[in-house]
């Protein structure tokens, strides 16, 4: 058995995607990939991650949106954060509280926050 | 003097030959906030985007396209004989790992940390000018295509980190 905290990364972009897990695996989390909504929805539902990283525009501009709505539906105590190349004003004006994020980081991503951060969510 | 990035779009059929015809540059090409706003317009041309419905075949030969001029442009921050393999690293993250271990028999840590930091701070460069295009899909593309090559470089540098520490 293992006690790494289980990382779900929903990206369209399979590069973004496989670079998130290699920084994750590498600094102690079991990170996985979905590359699209409606797949990450299904990850989500099978292997019930700790944490959530969701990209927004996927197969629809709000994709990520609309799939973290149900995700914080099912299982409301699970962080759900946002990654993407939005500005923080248009982040503001978008409603992500809507949504129900956790948090947003904007690519590209600094990593010692995100990690820090989830580091908090992991104990 | 070099065509611009978006006269070389134009004219070749596809993204490997737009590649090797960039690669072929060694960096040397105009590529001022305008010259991307150019190959932006120019890949949209080519690539109509739709806000809904997206095509993400499209998405990300958008980045794909952005990322093969910031790579050429930021290589020119590291020794040329180790340009080709920081090139792979950049275009594939699991080519990280192989990649790093021959560099640090050749070369050790200390001059690959110093190498990581100037082509960190060419990225950062890069990212400025990125910043200077108006909000549209073309500054979208940049920033998707940009944003893959930090984390490369943060997994380069936990790598380096790694290799350290150890005695």
């Amino acid at each position: 058995m293992t006690d790494k905290k289980k990382v779900l990364i929903i990206d369209d972009d399979p590069a973004i995607c496989e670079s998130v897990k290699a920084i994750l695996d590498g600094s102690g989390f079991d990170a996985s990939c979905a590359l699209s909504g409606k797949e990450g929805l299904e990850a989500f539902r099978q292997t019930d991650p700790d944490i959530v990283l969701c990209d927004m525009m996927m197969e629809d501009v709000d994709a990520g949106g609309q799939v973290t709505k149900i995700m914080k539906t099912e299982r409301p105590a699970t962080p759900v954060f946002l990654l993407s190349t939005i500005g923080d004003t248009t982040a503001a004006t978008v409603g992500l509280g809507e949504y129900g994020f956790s948090g947003v980081f904007q690519k590209p991503v600094n990593f010692d926050l995100l990690l820090a951060v989830l580091g908090r969510y992991a104990k | 003097m070099s065509p611009s990035l978006a006269e070389i779009f134009r004219r070749e059929k596809d993204a490997e030959s737009f590649r090797l015809a960039v690669t072929a540059l060694g960096g040397d090409f105009p590529f001022s906030s305008a010259d991307m706003i150019e190959l932006g317009a120019a890949y949209f041309e080519r690539f109509p985007d739709r806000a809904r419905e997206r095509n993400a075949e499209e998405v990300l030969r958008g980045y794909a396209t952005a990322r093969v001029a910031i790579i050429e442009k930021a290589l020119l921050a590291v020794d040329a004989f180790r340009r080709e393999a920081y090139r792979a690293m950049l275009s594939d993250v699991a080519r990280v790992g192989p990649s790093i271990e021959a560099l640090l028999a050749a070369s050790g840590p200390d001059a690959l940390l110093a190498e990581h930091d100037a082509l960190l701070a060419a990225l950062t460069a890069l990212k400025t000018t990125i910043d200077e295009i108006p909000k549209s899909m073309i500054k979208e593309r940049f920033v998707g295509g940009i944003a893959n090559l930090f984390n490369i470089l943060y997994v380069i540098k936990m790598r380096l980190r790694r290799a350290l520490q150890e005695p």
